[in-house]
């Protein structure tokens, strides 16, 4: 069977709050970014994806296994939650141990797998440490581990970077990229920088739904010609704020350089083409489709 | 303001719902029964119109020298040291001592007693009535038959039952505290049934005896029930794993422990407070002719119930901070458990028992005489709740500053301060 | 399904998450003896202190079933696997009713070994008891996923029993020191169904 994902006009609710509206997404072997504000449903949807929640309405099937079939699908799936936890009592040894076991994985194979990831995490030294003390990273670590033990087809990976340092969040993305090779990754985060050093295919979401999907370079060249610098005086910075989307700003003394988004090169001193990276693409992508996206001049600098 | 979040978190936890429910069924079920109609003056001509505990010295010997031989044979003493309920088993040497006291009170030499086979415990036990539901039976104790000497003074006899006393471990049915109320029950008259009714039908003690029995009732739920809701406040914090940035506000400890004591304790009262206004409204309107004193009524069930919700949630606070939350849950539990198991609908209340019992609308001449042990138990749990609160401080303030319990010990966690 | 696993996760289970209920129920058996001169008493007496006290062993195993996954992010990372959490929780349940039923047998055992009126149906009350109480907690905990209002229903059940006496009819605690031992098969089949009925709610729920 083909390792893909196809979500069918997936609809959720809580209560009167709908979560998921209308999702329809077919992801293939490899990394697949899910972007988008915190809030955005992201979160949904990898639960549901994983079997952790259901759905009012639509179709899921992962690999071609319903998502009903719970069972099948979470022996092929490995998901690491947004804030992965294990019993504070138990070694990181043990914690992989039980959880290869729910996993359904034989006595020699756990064995064997742990011993391997434990190194590939760069563990080895704490697996007689118990949970409780081990630091934000080394859990996130645990946690990789943990979903890729039984060897899945699928692997779920939500926020995965969030609170690592930069040298953390590198090498995590790298395993995540090498194990990509052979299966399928599906990567959630609010974090562009991830996406755009690790995903071809990405989908961007907004309050339940779906914005946009496609390959990076077609969400670069959605934005080509809409990103542009200038340098203001200061005393310009917030009429600038008020008709444009501002991506960056640096301060210099009593001028200020600034990265744009505008449809058209605005009228500023020092205006000039630039080309978009993927933090603009997102921005832009987020503008075209009516997201308020004000307060995005705070998200990056350069 | 801080006090009022504080009162927010609590009142929208679901453990206070269940607290509050418990509370309103509690009053519900077991109390409104009393404001379905006025006591009525006793009748004349009955058989029977209650006992009441009286020092009669030629009653309370007998009795307890009877209660003494029963307690012997069985090989187990109840005693209620700090208001706590335990069977007490004797040692050889001290049944010795117990079994030559025996002799000089009975006249049964040590001999005879061990080798009396007959015995058969006595008093009230449950059994069930023809409907199958469970009702009280009596049934008299099978003894050695027992010659009290007529010579016997009651001063050297209290110097025995002190001797009992002592040798069970205090707290005995023959301490002082207990003595009268167990072994001296006169049968009331017709007369003194009557007092007592007058004496209840007073415009300022008519509320206070409703208030007695409605306190009664509340007292066993509240004795327990505020433990859930303390512990699931100061769980909230690791819950929500925002343990660390409380510690690091600038709030002081005084004032964040303070506020939510006080937060807790406040919301805790306010179910209480509605049963309570609700029962008065019925006090009022049963009868309306009375001038019913409601101060009297309303500084009565403050000083029954108040110290308890604050113990409980005093000591609820310490344990929950100190060690864990389902560690502060089983200590009340038991605590709660030992002090129901003195299980004496009246007459139990001494200086340390945590749930008082006055589980009827009349003897008011027994609340008067146990006034005094009320006043001081009271007293002493709100000086302990105020203590327990002041400790809780003192761990808390060294928990942000980076001290832990573990093990027994408040330690410095050197490895996760190195970290940071 | 690979054989021996249930074994596996029951010894995991074991080492982790069943000594910290055991020591509670050591606890509450140990303070029954104490508390409780269980030396030759007759049938209503010696029901006295397993209905009364004993039977909070019950819930010191049930009502804590679902406390390790407590934790929104263990639970999560648990409900991912294969094999099914509740699953998991049934095994708990497995052995936390087998281990009520051993502190009861035992204590059942000293009391006969202490020449006191007992028999198998006070054996079977007794177990019936403990379980029905721990099946509210376990049954209040695992609807309102909170473990605290599992104690806190099994303490407002047992105060029903002791303020309400005879209306709670057949589901009366304390039914055998007051002489009767034939209801306790209705207290056993309670327990078998809010422990059945609380699976079920949580399947659903897992639905959702």
């Amino acid at each position: 069977m083909k390792n893909e994902i196809q979500i069918k006009a997936v609809n959720k609710f809580y209560g009167r709050k709908q979560a998921l509206k209308d999702i329809n997404l077919t992801i293939e072997q490899g990394m697949f970014g899910l972007l988008g504000r915190n809030g955005a449903s992201k979160t949904t949807l990898m639960k549901t994806l994983a079997t952790l929640h259901g759905k009012q309405s639509g179709e899921i099937t992962v690999c071609g296994i319903p998502i009903e079939n719970s069972r099948e699908i979470r022996a092929i799936t490995g998901y690491l939650p947004q804030d992965f936890s294990m019993y504070p009592s138990m070694t990181v040894y043990e914690s992989l141990d039980y959880l290869g076991m729910l996993s359904g994985m034989g006595k020699a194979d756990r064995k064997e797998q742990i011993q391997s990831f434990l190194k590939k995490v760069n563990l080895s030294a704490q697996k007689g440490s118990r949970v409780k003390s081990l630091s934000g990273g080394m859990k996130r670590r645990l946690g990789i581990a943990q979903a890729l033990l039984h060897n899945p087809r699928v692997l779920i990976v939500d926020e995965p970077t969030a609170g690592l340092d930069p040298e953390e969040r590198i090498r995590f993305r790298n395993l995540l990229c090498e194990v990509a090779e052979e299966r399928i990754v599906i990567l959630s985060t609010h974090i562009v920088g991830d996406i755009e050093a690790t995903c071809e295919n990405i989908a961007i979401m907004n309050e339940g739904e779906i914005l946009w999907k496609g390959t990076v370079s077609e969400l670069l060249q959605n934005a080509e010609e809409k990103v542009f610098s200038a340098e203001v005086p200061r005393t310009m910075l917030s009429r600038v704020k008020e008709n444009y989307i501002v991506t960056g700003m640096l301060q210099q003394g009593e001028k200020a350089a600034v990265r744009l988004l505008a449809e058209q090169a605005p009228d500023l001193p020092g205006v000039a083409g630039q080309t978009p990276n993927c933090e603009d693409a997102y921005m832009y992508c987020l503008y075209q489709n009516g997201c308020d996206v004000s307060g995005g001049e705070e998200s990056c600098c350069f | 303001m801080l006090f009022l979040k504080e009162c927010k978190k609590v009142i929208c936890s679901l453990t206070f719902v269940v607290y509050a429910v418990t509370v309103v069924v509690m009053y519900v079920t077991q109390f409104t029964d009393v404001l379905d109609a006025p006591v009525l003056p006793p009748r004349q001509g009955l058989d029977y119109y209650g006992s009441m505990a009286k020092e009669v010295p030629e009653i309370l010997m007998p009795a307890a020298a009877e209660g003494l031989v029963s307690e012997y044979l069985s090989d187990s003493y109840a005693a209620y040291p700090f208001g706590i309920y335990r069977q007490v088993k004797l040692a050889e040497s001290d049944k010795a001592k117990m079994a030559d006291i025996i002799e000089e009170l009975t006249g049964i030499s040590p001999e005879e007693l061990n080798e009396f086979e007959e015995y058969e415990a006595g008093g009230y036990s449950q059994v069930m009535d023809e409907n199958g539901n469970p009702t009280v039976e009596y049934r008299e104790a099978v003894l050695p038959e027992i010659n009290f000497p007529t010579d016997m003074s009651y001063d050297h006899f209290k110097e025995l039952m002190a001797r009992v006393d002592k040798i069970i471990g205090g707290g005995s049915k023959y301490s002082e505290t207990y003595i009268v109320e167990n072994f001296s029950r006169i049968p009331m008259t017709y007369e003194d049934a009557l007092a007592e009714y007058e004496e209840l039908m007073q415009d300022d003690s008519i509320a206070e005896g409703y208030i007695r029995l409605f306190c009664d009732y509340l007292g066993i739920v509240l004795a327990i029930m505020p433990i859930f809701v303390c512990v699931a406040l100061w769980q909230m914090d690791k819950k929500a794993q925002a343990e660390q940035l409380i510690y690091s506000r600038k709030v002081s400890t005084v004032k964040l422990v303070g506020t939510r004591y006080l937060a807790l304790v406040v919301s805790l009262v306010l179910p209480v407070l509605i049963t309570f206004f609700h029962a008065l409204a019925g006090i009022c309107m049963l009868y309306p002719d009375k001038d019913i004193a409601l101060g009297g009524a309303i500084g009565l069930a403050a000083l029954w119930l108040l110290p308890s919700i604050l113990i409980v949630a005093g000591v609820g606070t310490l344990i929950s901070e100190l060690l864990s939350p389902l560690f502060a849950i089983l200590v009340q539990g038991v605590w709660w458990y030992m002090t129901l198991e003195m299980n004496q609908l009246t007459g139990s209340i001494t200086k340390w028992t945590l749930i008082l019992r006055h589980n009827t609308l009349g003897e008011g001449w027994l609340w008067d005489s146990e006034y005094g042990d009320f006043v001081w138990n009271r007293t002493a749990y709100l000086i302990l709740s105020a203590a327990a609160v002041g400790i809780t401080m003192f761990v808390y303030e060294k928990k942000r500053k980076g001290a832990y319990y573990a093990q027994g010990t408040l330690w410095k966690h050197h490895s996760r301060k190195s970290k940071a | 399904m690979r054989k021996g696993l249930y074994g596996n996760i029951i010894v995991v289970n074991l080492k982790h998450n069943f000594p910290a209920p055991c020591a509670s129920a050591i606890g509450i058996f140990l303070l029954t003896l104490l508390l409780f001169d269980v030396t030759a008493l007759q049938a209503g007496e010696a029901a006295k202190p397993i209905e009364f006290l004993l039977c909070w062993v019950g819930v010191m195993f049930l009502t804590p079933v679902f406390l390790p996954e407590q934790n929104k992010d263990i639970r999560d990372a648990i409900c991912s696997k294969k094999v099914d959490y509740l699953k998991v929780c049934m095994l708990r349940v497995l052995y936390s009713v087998a281990a009520t039923a051993v502190f009861v047998s035992l204590f059942v055992g000293i009391m006969r070994a202490r020449e006191c009126d007992v028999n198998a149906s006070v054996l079977f009350g007794g177990i019936a008891t403990a379980l029905f109480l721990g099946a509210v907690g376990f049954a209040a905990a695992g609807i309102s996923q909170n473990t605290t209002i599992g104690y806190m229903a099994a303490f407002a059940y047992y105060l029903a029993s002791y303020g309400m006496k005879g209306k709670l009819g057949k589901f009366y605690l304390f039914s055998m020191t007051a002489g009767n031992t034939a209801d306790k098969g209705w207290l056993f089949a309670a327990a078998t169904l809010l422990i059945g009925m609380t699976f079920v709610i949580m399947k659903l729920r897992q639905k959702l």
